[in-house]
């Protein structure tokens, strides 16, 4: 420990696949056990069911927020990419649905119609959205929560133990 | 989960109590008053043994023993007392890593199974009350002493602007700063080093904040912990380690109030965050850093440990980086200037 383990989801570091991906659909968060705040220009988001936290950058945390709001992948990027030329720009877009997706953040929402609602954010200057994701607090989640138990059923372990 | 409850939260609750009261009866009953963020909690311990192992921590804070209590925490344990907790009233598979136990909360009755301390821990909202059972005392680890009832006291004060969180915490009496990062990151060796300075000590591990109306910072515990290999640089304290015997499988445990009682303070207001950066230069410096980074080195080590730490911790942590600057503490080999440097912090105009 010590220093954050640390590691990019960005666009175009991962093989991210924008096809897992359903365009039109609409998705949420994936669990009330994933909690987020959002900064000036970075989304913090911590998911207290793995121990893994994620830092969003401006354009991705837009993102998320119009995926809070029902918008679908594609609405997202015909609000985001306003004036963006490029199929680089939709890909990148994509690939961070999918980093969501890959990272359990977001699940299918089909309760939701995926149509434009609600505030739109702007971004300006466009720039690719990103995720660097920290894994420092995960050994903390990966840790065999059933011991050795005693008569009665209570975990337990010698006193020298730890 | 697998299987059914044997028995609700409330229930199993009062049933624990009643093995409390048995407990007491046998072993006779200890209380201490402590002030915990301007509050009283009563401790009653069935007999010494868990006092003794669990209350210098918290000796700085020591309240009078007729202060009515806000939060009363029963204690006890089955080798001094012969009574043991009904077995648990929930299948074995129900046991969480951060010590929740799934589907054994009912919104008023908190409960968690601290793995590793292998310590019960109940709390009843409405009562503001809470239970607390280990089967040893003897079992209880170096790091549970170092910060005993810390899950207890965020149930207490979750309906508060307080938040227990992993930081250390140094400054003056008018204010001083939090230090927030991993085990490891240094936050603990700059506490340290500000005690042969004009600074405080309020602690280096885990503290209680006050988000409103102006952020400040409680003192919970009077400890300190380093790596054994770190004890070289604090060479005054060595002798003072309170498990010396033991530091080829432990962290040094300091007790501050055993050697240096005047160093340590109640609290202060927070006038600004820190995030530790281990540099390797003998220099030590400051360098503005954002809430956001700030909130990464406090929040998710703060809410991973804390069983039913969620949305209301998350906005009050997310409250206070966004009332103090924050920076990066880019701290050096010379120890002696890491207390500089947080003094010039503090003696800037704009924080006097």
């Amino acid at each position: 420990m010590g220093v954050p383990d640390q590691r990019s989801l960005c666009a175009g570091e991962t093989k991210l696949d924008p096809s897992v991906v359903s365009r039109s659909g609409s998705y949420r968060v994936a669990s009330a056990k994933i909690v987020w705040q959002c900064f000036e220009d970075e989304l913090v988001v911590i998911n207290l069911e793995t121990g893994k936290y994620y830092s969003i950058n401006a354009t991705g945390a837009a993102i998320w927020k119009l995926m809070e709001a029902g918008w679908s992948p594609e609405a997202s990027l015909s609000c985001l990419l306003d004036g963006v030329p490029g199929e680089e720009a939709r890909r990148q877009v994509l690939a961070f649905w999918a980093g969501l997706l890959e990272e359990g953040l977001i699940s299918p929402d089909p309760a939701q119609s995926g149509e434009p609602s609600g505030d739109v954010p702007v971004v300006l200057p466009w720039s690719p959205p990103s995720i660097a994701v920290f894994s420092d607090m995960q050994e903390l989640f990966l840790v065999d929560p059933i011991h050795d138990v005693d008569d009665a059923g209570w975990p337990s372990r010698p006193p020298e133990g730890n | 989960m697998t299987g059914s409850l044997a028995q609700a939260p409330p229930e199993f609750f009062s049933a624990v109590r009643e093995r409390f009261d048995q407990a007491a009866a046998r072993a006779g009953s200890v209380d201490r008053c402590f002030e915990i963020g301007g509050r009283a909690a009563l401790l009653r311990f069935a007999g010494r043994a868990l006092h003794d192992v669990l209350t210098p921590a918290l000796d700085h804070l020591a309240a009078p023993p007729d202060s009515p209590p806000d939060l009363t925490v029963l204690l006890f344990d089955t080798a001094t007392t012969g009574v043991a907790p009904p077995p648990p009233a929930w299948a074995s598979d129900a046991f969480r890593p951060r010590g929740e136990i799934e589907g054994f909360d009912d919104g008023r009755i908190r409960t968690a199974f601290q793995l590793g301390a292998d310590v019960l821990l109940m709390y009843d909202r409405e009562r503001r009350e809470a239970l607390y059972w280990s089967s040893d005392h003897r079992k209880i680890p170096y790091w549970e002493r170092s910060f005993p009832l810390r899950t207890v006291f965020h149930w207490w004060l979750e309906d508060q602007p307080l938040q227990p969180v992993h930081a250390a915490a140094v400054g003056l009496p008018g204010g001083g700063v939090l230090i927030a990062g991993l085990s490891g990151s240094g936050k603990s060796t700059a506490a340290l080093a500000c005690l042969d300075s004009d600074l405080l000590y309020a602690g280096d591990d885990y503290v209680l904040v006050r988000t409103s109306p102006t952020p400040h910072v409680y003192s919970l515990y009077g400890t300190a912990k380093i790596e054994p290999d770190n004890l070289a640089r604090f060479p005054r304290l060595r002798a003072a380690a309170a498990n010396g015997d033991r530091l080829d499988r432990e962290k040094a445990l300091f007790f501050v109030n055993s050697f240096a009682p005047e160093k340590l303070t109640s609290g202060f207001p927070i006038r600004a965050l820190l995030v530790p950066r281990v540099t390797g230069r003998p220099g030590t410096s400051l360098r503005p850093s954002t809430a956001a980074e700030a909130f990464r080195a406090l929040a998710p080590t703060t809410l991973c440990h804390l069983p039913g730490a969620e949305g209301a911790a998350l906005a009050k942590l997310g409250a206070l980086v966004r009332q103090v600057p924050a920076y990066t503490l880019e701290a050096g080999t010379d120890l002696a200037q890491i207390p500089e440097t947080i003094l010039g912090l503090l003696l800037r105009p704009e924080n006097s």
